[in-house]
């Protein structure tokens, strides 16, 4: 399964899913959620990723590649100045 | 008649802490130990053990070595972390109690760095005023373990929105709903805590979850805000993954091998606002890409990145693991990672300032703040590199047996079923309306705050100005935000919480004519310098009787304190107290 939003993109092997759900448990951002139907840990919300990749760090099975694609939307340092 | 169970589950405890991160498992274990017969609930909306900051942190907790004297610590921070915005008193006896509060961790199982005999091993800073021992970063899961077995209740994935008052505006419970069911849940104490961090307006760069809600509940029922304009910060990230050079504020470098950090901030113990301000002039002149050489490590970056403690226990090995998958993401962006990384700012506003005593008590009766919430409101505050979690432990030791005492001696009051309706009504009205306005609107908005340094950084009365117009704007959507489903629903309040929390910071900085602070500092362009005499003054924000943002000024009681800024003259009225 491939989830992507416009930061991340989630790749998850779902057949190797144990459904132990550590990564929903992992998650301080609600991204992770447990499908009944697909019987398997799914990127429900991946807008929220806050790209800590703790969800793939904790996988029991492997399973979860986050794969980063916007690190810094907006570099501070290259904007202009907005008040003259 | 009418029943509290009519409207949702109700649970009944004598200390609800709303949030289960460390400060709020250290307060419910304090509690508990403190008089065993108390029943006590920590409520959060993710998962126990995994929630809250110190799962992002683990860098190291301040301590102290037997021959580092507070008061030396206590001189040093009011100068050089808050800049004469310390409460001096509360400060002093913090820094006294740090090594106390390791000692605590220790005693619930969490995991520090020990010497052989079996002590903890407490390092010295490079100034030798204060320690740092290594911690684990999965210090919480200790904790959780830990609060089980003393007896304390932990409740998974349900958030909380709202606090319920009695008739003399005493806080007794709080209302949300479950995280997936989306029922609504009712909590009953004697005394309340919101340990549910700060806010940090989201997509911002950063890790921590707090969306101001703890604040903005409080806030909505008479808790004062202190210090909110000295928010502002920024932190220097490697451009590969917007991740903290931690200590490499000393060793940017721009494009033709300068290094810009000894033009700018020389020699800096901590991360400021002017060294930034610098860089951002470098690359706005065209001398960027700028990196940060790390082949040979300065003093800081050895202690606060720990890369120079990696063999002697100080960086555990969570820690450093979590780091590892960091940097090997880092690498798939193709941008220059290695020993001279390729830098940049990410600057950062995180609400912390609901007012606290020392025994992290709120102005309102019966609500602790524990933990970051209350971090430049308790105001011995400034900035100690480790103090995040130090925090975490001081807070919860001081209000856990605070709230022990005082829900021990206190009868249960039942809440106002009419109050609790109207409360529930609120939170669930986003499932109801007629419109299709989402959250993420109000976030991308403030998202666009902090990508610019005249907004955060460098303030001024016309860009201060614009900030609070757009957030006018921005509330007239808050009453237009839907959702459909328990996780939409929390962010439409998660949505009107932060603003609320943004429009605090910038009120507060429009109100504070002067420049004045260090990491946290608050520039004014139009009013550069820092001004002792008409400005040694806490600013405190509270909800006023007609629900619009009341400001008022209060002085700094300097004439109680040791350390005072030259020229400091005691005001009519009030005599020396501190030498009496």
């Amino acid at each position: 399964m491939i989830v992507t939003s416009s930061d991340v993109k989630f790749v998850v092997d779902t057949d190797r899913c144990c459904g132990c759900k550590v990564c929903v448990r992992r998650c301080i951002e609600d991204v992770w959620h447990w499908d009944p139907e697909k019987n398997c840990a799914v990127p429900k919300y991946p807008d929220e990723c806050v790209l800590c990749y703790q969800c793939e760090m904790d996988c029991k099975n492997n399973c979860i590649e986050v794969i980063p694609q916007v690190v810094i939307k907006s570099d501070p340092l290259l904007n202009k100045p907005q008040y003259e | 008649m009418a029943n509290l169970k009519d409207l949702g589950k109700v649970y009944t405890s004598d200390i609800l802490i709303i949030g289960g991160g460390i400060a709020g498992l250290c307060t419910a274990i304090k509690a508990k130990e403190t008089n065993p017969a108390l029943d006590v609930l920590v409520v959060d909306k993710g998962s126990i053990g995994y929630a809250g900051q110190s799962g992002k942190a683990g860098n190291g907790i301040t301590g102290r070595l037997p021959h580092q004297n507070p008061q030396a610590m206590a001189d040093y921070l009011v100068v050089n972390g808050g800049d004469y915005m310390n409460d001096q008193e509360f400060l002093l006896d913090y820094v006294s109690t740090n090594q106390e509060s390791l000692e605590f961790l220790d005693h619930c199982g969490v995991k520090l760095s020990k010497n052989e005999d079996g002590s903890i091993r407490v390092f010295p800073m490079p100034n030798d005023l204060w320690g740092c021992a290594g911690i684990e970063l999965g210090s919480c899961f200790s904790l959780r373990d830990y609060a089980l077995k003393v007896g304390v209740r932990l409740l998974d994935r349900v958030q909380l929105f709202e606090l319920l008052t009695d008739k003399a505006g005493a806080v007794i419970g709080a209302i949300g709903f479950d995280c997936d069911k989306m029922k609504c849940q009712i909590f009953k104490a004697k005394a309340v805590a919101v340990a549910t961090d700060g806010c940090y307006f989201k997509k911002v760069g950063g890790m921590f979850c707090g969306y101001g809600n703890g604040i903005a509940s409080a806030y909505r029922v008479g808790a004062l805000m202190r210090n909110a304009e000295f928010s502002c910060s920024v932190e220097l990230v490697h451009k590969a993954n917007n991740e903290a050079v931690y200590g490499g504020f000393n060793l940017v470098h721009n494009k033709d091998g300068v290094n810009v950090s000894q033009v700018y901030a020389p020699n800096a113990e901590e991360t400021t606002p002017d060294l930034h301000i610098g860089l951002w002039k470098e690359v706005q002149e065209g001398r960027g890409p700028l990196y940060c050489d790390l082949r040979v490590l300065d003093d800081m970056s050895a202690h606060i990145g720990g890369m120079g403690h990696v063999n002697d226990g100080r960086m555990m090995a969570d820690k450093l693991r979590w780091i590892g998958i960091e940097m090997a993401k880092a690498a798939q962006t193709g941008i220059q990672l290695g020993q001279t990384p390729e830098v940049t700012s990410r600057m950062y506003i995180q609400g912390e300032f609901l007012r606290a005593d020392r025994e992290f008590k709120t102005n309102v009766e019966g609500l602790w703040a524990p933990g970051k919430i209350s971090y430049q409101g308790s105001a011995y505050w400034g900035w100690v590199r480790g103090d995040g979690l130090g925090n975490g432990a001081q807070c919860g030791m001081r209000a856990g047996a605070s709230m022990a005492k005082f829900a021990t001696e206190k009868a249960a009051v039942e809440p106002d079923y009419e109050q609790v309706k109207a409360l529930k009504d609120k939170i669930y009205a986003p499932l109801n309306r007629p419109t299709t306005r989402k959250p993420k609107e109000v976030f991308d908005a403030m998202e666009q705050v902090v990508f610019h340094l005249d907004n955060v950084i460098v303030k001024s009365e016309k860009s201060i100005q614009a900030i609070l117009d757009m957030i006018e704007e921005l509330k007239k959507v808050i009453p237009e935000l839907t959702a459909e489903d328990a996780h939409t629903l929390a962010k439409c309040h998660d949505a009107a919480d932060s603003l609320l929390c943004l429009e605090i910071v910038f009120r507060a900085a429009q109100m504070r004519k002067e420049t004045r602070g260090c990491v946290y500092r608050h520039i004014r362009t139009d009013y550069p310098e820092r001004d002792n005499k008409n400005w040694l003054k806490w600013i405190n924000v509270k909800q006023g009787e007609n629900g619009s943002m009341e400001l008022f000024t209060e002085d700094i009681p300097m004439w109680r304190y040791p350390v005072r800024p030259e020229g400091y003259e005691i005001p009519e009225g009030h005599a020396e107290e501190y030498y009496v």
